[in-house]
């Protein structure tokens, strides 16, 4: 008999002799007794007595016998005997591949290594073996099962693998090494439970084990015992990697990267060269000098000031791997509104339109304003500058500005006419339709707002009814506006989508506004050139909406706001009207967010709105009414879902409700709000910890508990296993151990035997009891 | 002197087993118990006096001091009747007890402490339905704790409230005690010391000349455990002193003999001494029925008288 640790069994022979030791200690029979009469007491000397005799022979017997088998226990002892090996031939092997594919696998050689190694690594499986592959990144999936390998005949298992290494690519994500061994190595632990015929279990990693590998998975909980990791590294055909990356910034003006370089690097000059919207460089490049392991933050200009062109992202020059040197970023906007005015520079004159709309202007708490006049003292008359989106006319525009007027129509702009004269309107009447006019309106005593459009977007905001009451504010004069007999109107007297916004027409001549209760009004502002947006109480348009171009818009109004002509300027309702106007002329700027490949986003929370689209960088559209990519109802969008670059999550009954982040760069989410539409910009740059590059020490799974055979040991043991022939038809010492297991019969063994001590005593003392008694 | 072996006098009566009442969790019934057992066919009725303490109303007889006649009843009933108060007690007593650690020895299933304290609460519940003033102290090396003596409501409940006290002190001095009490005294008095004695003789003597100098009555019980007359113990044992924690190792084979001959020399010189200084003794021993130390005590008071 031999023993796997025979210093417990030496232990064990030697704690027998304790019963015998505590048996014959001398010692004296004293009992302590409280007395209260001590002093009278004659002190007696102590008698020390000897057990020389063992009185319960049994019980001394037991307590021997029970260390002894105990010990024996802990000794692991088994039988030497012969089993050759091929008693085993029923016994197969469970392998999993896999492979990883995350961004950093997309340095340099990489790729034909991992194919190499993935066809030898099932080249080296008998037939009787399973085999299963799956891929990993920040999520690992499996690409070939146990099952389908066991089902397969030899022809069909080549091509499966080789489908496997054909359609092989990296893609953009991080890398959580850790999860993906975690998730593989249950799984085969798991199987152990249903095959019992399974006789070594041993998972394949193929991966460039690059130090940015989130292996923290793997420090909680315990590694399964029988699961056997073989580390197998890949390495591109140059080492260091140095990427670039976005840091967010306090101040919205500036641009700041981190350059970040990999510990293994060679190279320590670098440049980083902005580009713009095209893709052409703007500027020069900036030298960036980083040494190998460091990183250095820069800051960018936003945009190069003479060439006008806007950075949205950078390049990095000099690197070996270029899969992380490019990097999106966030379009800095000009955080100032212009605004035009057209007529009378009088700033500080309250007769006059300019100061009301100054004053209006400067009050807009979310974004500054800035008003420009364009007709100086002097008769100057300036163009209309190119970022203007909103020019407010309060006067006759002079000829000279009129071809202005036209190009800053054709880039989407709107312009506000407040006519103090009809002369006003009809300066502009070549961008207004045909047939309309302007002539002054005969106004007794004072006219009122009649019916509002509250569905038109100047309106909307105040189409709540406790906002609703424009009766407050009276004109003194206006403008007929005549306008051409197509003409839709929102504003109809009866039977049409909206009701009078005045109240009936009373002789008291009150007007009230009244909601509409239609919804075609936005159709008849379609389908037609102009529409009347308000009315006075005479039945005369007040406001008149003209759409000209593709975006462009005209507004005019049948009066000025200044207090010749009217109350208005002085209402509380004409603040929030100007700001509307100057929301809808100049939207505010597109939000940018920035994320990381891979995060999980809900464009519809994004946008507000449930109808949406996501434009991914590389142009693929994914719309939120689009069924699930792989799913039984999918169409159009398999090469996102199968490339991994998009996935998106399920809304019962509805498509889809959340989009990953596969690739980096920008996505645009747009979607239609109440205001129209609506975009946000994201961008999506790589994960930081793929640029770290350099590999993790081989003995970092030991570390962390796993039994690893990295290549080297896996040769050094083949070699072990070819220079010892005589072992090799025999089971190992280990093995037989397991196979015998007589532990648990001497563990067994023990324990009764103190059990049946514990009784034998107990009878012994309730004897003794019954016996004094 | 009188001993439980000479207490012939006494009525034949069974007793009850002093385990039985030491069973008993209750201080005061204990007591209650003890005393009731013990009073059974004697005569209990208290004395009615002219006192503050209304009693009851008796029809006038002849020779009654009127000026005790109740003349709002007799207005009311046209019939006299004559006032009656429960008589004020001119007996004041002591009883001093020792609650020093040396008490707290018991080789029965109680102990000494338990034995000598329910002497005191039946003295107390007796002394008490008869109308007379008790108070109590509790000393080990100095007075611990102190009920002075008076006969009102709540009186007995706050002796028993104060007799659940456990033992303490390093030692027993019994002179401090006893001084204690005859300055609390001011006319005459009577006290019980309750106590085993095992201290000094000298220091015991001292307080005792002094409490009859003054001209108090005093009775005393010493309250022994068997075992501390006999050291009846098998084998020997690691004896350790209760109040000063020295140790002897001492076997009862051998130590008896001397241990029995010093601790007769020390109860003779205590009793000697009562005797000399005319305070009753009593030694009672905590496996007799405690009737029997109850029925001593009032033929020592009766001799007394």
């Amino acid at each position: 008999m031999d023993f796997l640790a025979p210093m417990f069994a030496a232990i064990g022979v030697a704690a027998a002799a304790i019963p015998v030791i505590l048996h014959m200690l001398r010692r004296a029979p004293t009992q302590d007794m409280p007395f209260s009469v001590v002093k009278f007491l004659k002190p007696s000397r102590p008698k020390l007595t000897k057990r020389s005799t063992v009185e319960h022979w049994p019980l001394m017997l037991l307590r021997i016998l029970a260390l002894v088998l105990i010990g024996l226990a802990f000794a692991r002892p088994f039988l030497r005997e012969v089993v050759p090996l091929d008693l085993q031939d029923d016994v197969v092997q469970s392998v999993t591949i896999l492979i990883d594919k995350s961004a950093s696998m997309r340095r340099d050689g990489i790729y034909e290594k991992v194919q190499q190694t993935v066809r030898e690594t099932v080249n080296e499986l008998s037939d009787q073996d399973l085999l299963s592959v799956a891929l990993f990144s920040n999520t690992s999936t499996t690409l070939l099962s146990r099952e389908k390998w066991a089902t397969a005949t030899a022809d069909e298992r080549t091509a499966m693998v080789e489908g496997v290494v054909e359609n092989y690519e990296p893609d953009w994500m991080a890398t959580n090494t850790g999860a993906a061994m975690r998730m593989a190595a249950d799984e085969l632990a798991q199987e152990s439970k249903v095959r019992r015929n399974i006789h070594g279990r041993r998972l394949v990693l193929i991966t460039d084990f690059q130090r940015g590998s989130d292996v923290d998975e793997l420090k909680s909980g315990n590694w399964p015992a029988n699961v056997e990791v073989e580390l197998k590294t890949i390495e591109p055909t140059k080492n260091g990697n140095v990427g670039v990356t976005f840091v967010q910034d306090r101040r919205a003006d500036r641009i700041r990267v981190r350059v970040a370089s990999a510990g293994d690097s060679v190279q320590q000059e670098f440049a980083l060269q902005p580009f713009d919207v095209t893709g052409a460089g703007v500027g020069q490049p900036f030298r960036v000098t980083v040494a190998p392991g460091q990183r250095r933050s820069l800051i960018l200009p936003a945009a190069d000031p003479e060439a006008g062109k806007t950075i949205v992202g950078v390049e990095l020059q000099g690197d070996d791997h270029p899969f992380d040197n490019v990097i999106d970023l966030p379009e800095v906007e000009n955080p100032v509104v212009k605004v035009a005015h057209i007529g009378p520079a009088a700033i500080n004159d309250p007769e006059s339109m300019r100061y009301y709309l100054q004053r209006v202007l400067d009050g807009n708490v979310e974004r500054d304003v800035q008003l420009v006049d364009l007709v100086k003292d002097g008769g100057v008359v300036l163009p209309i500058p190119v970022d203007v989106k909103l020019v407010v006319v309060t006067d006759a525009v002079p000829s000279g500005i009129l071809s202005s007027v036209s190009e800053f129509l054709e880039r989407s702009g709107t312009l506000l006419i407040a006519p103090p004269s009809a002369d006003a309107v009809l300066s502009l009447k070549k961008f207004l339709p045909k047939d309309f006019n302007a002539v002054e309106a005969d106004v007794d005593e004072y006219a009122m707002l009649g019916k509002i459009d509250f569905e038109h977007p100047l309106f909307s905001t105040f189409s709540d009814a406790r906002f609703a009451d424009f009766s407050s504010i009276k004109f003194w004069q206006h403008r007929n506006l005549v306008l051409p007999h197509t003409a839709g109107t929102g504003v109809r007297q009866a039977g049409g989508s909206t009701t009078p916004v005045s109240a009936p027409a009373d002789e008291s001549r009150s007007a009230i506004a009244i909601q509409a209760t239609g919804g075609t009004s936005a159709e008849n502002r379609q389908g037609n050139h102009c529409s009347v947006v308000a009315k006075f109480d005479s039945g005369q348009p007040a406001i008149v909406e003209v759409n000209t171009g593709e975006r462009g818009r005209i507004i005019v109004f049948a009066t000025g706001w200044h207090p010749t002509d009217s109350q208005w300027a002085l209402s509380t309702r004409f603040p929030p009207l100007l700001t509307r106007i100057l929301s809808l002329a100049s939207p505010a700027q597109k939000e940018q967010i920035h994320q990381t490949v891979g995060d999980v986003i809900r464009p519809g929370e994004l946008i507000s709105s449930e109808e949406w689209t996501v434009t991914c960088p590389d142009g693929t559209e994914v719309r939120w009414d689009q069924p699930l990519p792989g799913s039984d109802e999918a169409v159009g969008s398999s090469d996102a879902g199968n490339n991994g670059d998009l996935s998106s999550q399920p809304r019962p009954g509805k498509g889809q409700d959340t989009v990953t982040l596969g690739q980096p760069g920008r996505f645009v989410v747009t979607g239609k709000t109440e205001d129209g539409e609506y975009s946000v910009s994201l961008i999506a740059g790589l994960a930081t910890s793929e640029s770290r590059t350099e590999m993790l020490p081989l003995g970092q799974l030991q570390v962390l508990g796993i039994g690893v055979e990295s290549d080297v040991e896996a040769q050094l043991e083949t070699d072990n296993r070819a220079a010892d022939e005589a072992n090799r038809g025999q089971l190992s010492a280990n093995d037989l151990e397991h196979r015998q297991k007589w532990w648990r019969w001497l563990l067994l063994a023990g324990l009764g035997c103190l059990v049946l001590e514990s009784l034998w005593a107990s009878a012994i003392e309730k004897r003794q009891m019954a016996e004094a008694a | 002197m009188n001993t439980p072996s000479q207490a012939s006098d006494v009525p034949a009566m069974s007793f009850m087993d002093p385990k039985v009442v030491m069973s008993i969790r209750s201080l005061e019934l204990r007591a209650k118990v003890v005393v009731e057992g013990f009073r059974t066919g004697l005569n209990k009725s208290p004395r009615h006096g002219f006192s503050v303490e209304f009693s009851e109303y008796r029809q006038y007889a002849q020779g009654d001091d009127p000026r005790f006649l109740d003349w709002k009843l007799y207005a009311r009933t046209d019939r006299s009747y004559i006032r009656l108060f429960e008589d004020e007690t001119n007996l004041r007593c002591y009883i001093v007890a020792d609650f020093s650690r040396s008490m707290s020895f018991g080789s029965l299933d109680y102990t000494k402490h338990d034995y000598g304290r329910t002497i005191a609460a039946s003295l107390a519940w007796m002394l008490n339905r008869q109308g007379d003033a008790v108070g109590l102290s509790l000393f080990d090396e100095r007075v611990r704790m102190v009920v002075p003596a008076r006969y009102r409501p709540g009186q007995l409940r706050r002796i028993m409230v104060t007799l659940e006290s456990p033992t303490s002190g390093q030692e027993t001095n019994p002179e401090h005690a006893l001084e204690h009490a005859a300055r609390r005294l001011n006319k005459r008095g009577f006290v019980v010391l309750i106590s085993d004695l095992l201290a000094p003789v000298d220091q015991f003597e001292a307080g005792l000349k002094l409490l009859r100098g003054c001209g108090h009555d005093v009775v005393v019980f010493q309250v022994l455990d068997p075992v501390e007359l006999d050291l009846n113990i098998d084998g020997p044992k690691l004896f350790e002193d209760l109040e000063t924690g020295q140790k002897i190792y001492a076997d009862p084979s051998d130590a008896g003999e001397t241990f029995r001959q010093r601790i007769t020399e020390h109860n003779n010189a205590v009793q000697a001494v009562c005797e000399k200084l005319g305070a009753a003794f009593i030694r009672t021993v905590t496996n007799e029925p405690l009737e029997l130390t109850l029925s001593e005590f009032l033929h020592a008071r009766r001799s007394k008288r």
